[in-house]
């Protein structure tokens, strides 16, 4: 049984868009998914495409790692292609009281690579940052919202110690699995409602451990006098240089362009 | 009988994650024996006894019970019944509102029927020295650490397996926690159920173990009688293990001129051996 996350799967390798500050980084995938969705012909869908590519090669991450990550989406990608294809107001085949129309299968079209490119485009964000490094700068990002009693801080906590636990609980998990299973549990009954009962041996203990790990997690923190945000400083400080800078402007540029460019009367 | 032939195990092969763990281990456990398996951290301990019960499958090699090789001939779920592996902090498996119906898990499963699980949930508690009268009904999450542990290892007997593998049962554990889990094995062992610890502590593996298995980074180093294990003190100290105080005390009177036979490395043997020496040089 596999409990891996292929979703957020850091790629360790050294390269400028490894190196490039998170906050940057997180900005720009805003920007490009605002510029995706300006893009309303085929020709700028195809633009983003190469961009990704290029971020690919920069980044020297295999692409095949990020493409991965569309594979769950799918369901959703053909459900959306299908009732695209009966909106719209040309009908171009018949079936029955169902019109398939071109300007539908073109939409349809239009709005899964357009899906499909965003999911691409925003895992390089997970694929190169630290989970760390990307909750370190979602507080940052936050930090203006403090004004308004937003606990920024905290969420980021919350991010952080949640992220932490994966692995933990992913290796309990396997071993309580195993545990049972060397009982005489087994997990791969084809009745739905049997299976789910035989889960019961692993979900008990697990949340017992979860809740036993909380407890002692927040008196551990407690006793090295942990109290939010407040006055704190950091062990890691985020630093916004020069080349950090230069890169957000430029290539929201791009982004600025590719927006006009997929909404200039193309195919 | 169990026996391993030239069984290596690779975790995440074809990755760049690769990582052999455990490198052309041949070995067979005879039936009644108790056998120690010790190793530094990281050795493959846990990924060896693993294979004992069809969790992890060897890379290249095989395992075979009763001559009957698993896999093809013997499944994994046949094997769990017979082999029962005992992991680490047991107590963390437990699920159930009472400990008769915790215990009881494995045999349910086996398909046996209600007066047949009752009969082996008493028995299995009387295997692991808890009063049945007194610890059925109750839940096993108001237990102390001690009794959760051998009520686990109770929910494992309770399939009936002629051969318990256990990794490190003791840790964790106060001196009569310990005492508890010793007890519960010797008295298992003299049943005729063939035992396979895991541990760190050198000292319980001289009191009880006949054999001793020592590995090191993947591979089976030394395979042989306790007492000609810690013979080789400074060999075990090399790879980063201990040898008992008993045999320590040994070694070093031994190093300051007495003439100590010791042919057990049990502390009691060891006591009277080395009695018996001081009462000869008093003698002189």
């Amino acid at each position: 049984m596999r409990f891996g996350l292929t979703i957020g799967e850091y790629y360790p390798v050294d390269s400028p868009v490894h190196a490039l500050d998170p906050r940057v980084k997180i900005l720009l995938v805003l920007v490009f998914t605002i510029a995706v969705f300006a893009v309303v012909n085929f020709s700028g869908l195809a633009a983003a495409a190469a961009l990704i590519v290029g971020v690919a090669l920069v980044s020297k991450v295999p692409i095949r790692l990020a493409v991965k990550g569309v594979r769950p989406l799918l369901y959703l990608l053909a459900f959306t292609f299908i009732i695209h294809l009966f909106t719209g107001a040309k009908p171009w085949i018949e079936l029955g009281p169902l019109h398939i129309s071109l300007p539908g299968a073109r939409s349809g079209a239009l709005v899964g690579i357009r899906l499909v490119i965003l999911v691409v485009g925003a895992a390089f964000l997970t694929l190169t940052s630290t989970p760390i490094e990307l909750t370190d700068a979602i507080e940052s990002l936050l930090a203006p919202l403090k004004k308004v009693r937003v606990p920024a801080h905290e969420i980021a906590m919350m991010m952080t110690i949640a992220l932490r636990f994966i692995p933990t609980l992913a290796a309990e998990t396997d071993k309580i699995v195993k545990a049972q299973a060397s009982r005489g549990a087994r997990f791969e009954s084809s009745n739905p409602v049997t299976r789910a009962r035989s889960f019961i041996p692993v979900l008990v203990p697990l949340f017992l451990s979860v809740f036993r790990r909380a407890d002692e997690l927040a008196e551990a923190m407690e006793a090295r006098a942990y109290r939010g945000g407040e006055g704190r400083t950091r062990m890691r400080r985020l630093e916004m240089k020069g080349r950090d800078v230069l890169t957000l402007i430029s290539v929201t540029a791009v982004f600025v362009g590719l927006a006009w460019f997929g909404r200039l009367p193309l195919v | 009988m169990i026996e391993m032939a030239k069984v290596t195990f690779e975790y995440l092969p074809g990755t760049p994650l690769a990582h052999t763990a455990l490198t052309d281990i041949s070995l067979t456990i005879a039936e009644g024996d108790f056998v120690a398996l010790v190793g530094p951290t990281g050795s493959g301990k846990s990924t060896l006894i693993q294979h004992l019960n069809g969790l992890l499958t060897p890379t290249s090699g095989s395992l075979s019970f009763r001559g009957r090789r698993v896999g093809s001939d013997v499944s994994p779920l046949e094997l769990r019944r017979e082999i029962g592996l005992i992991f680490q902090f047991p107590e963390s498996q437990l699920f159930e509102h009472t400990v008769a119906d915790d215990i009881g898990f494995g045999p349910r499963r086996q398909g046996l029927a209600g007066p047949e699980v009752a009969s082996r949930v008493e028995n299995a508690l009387i295997q692991v020295g808890l009063d049945y009268a007194h610890y059925a009904q109750r839940s096993p999450f108001s237990l102390s650490g001690g009794e959760q542990r051998l009520v686990a290892i109770a929910g494992v007997l309770a399939m009936r397996p002629r051969f318990l593998v256990l990794d490190e049962p003791t840790s964790g554990l106060d001196a009569c926690g310990k005492e508890a889990v010793f007890d519960c094995l010797d008295r298992l062992n003299n049943e005729g159920v063939a035992i396979l610890m895991v541990t760190h502590s050198m000292d319980e593996v001289a009191e009880s173990a006949r054999r001793i298995i020592v590995l090191n980074e993947g591979k089976i180093v030394l395979d042989d009688k306790p007492e000609r294990i810690f013979a080789r003190a400074s060999f075990l100290r090399e790879i980063g293990l201990d040898i008992p105080k008993a045999a320590e005390l040994v070694l070093r009177l031994r190093e300051k001129g007495f003439d100590i036979e010791a042919d057990s490395v049990s502390m009691r043997s060891v006591v009277a051996s080395v009695a018996a020496a001081v009462k000869e040089r008093c003698a002189n």
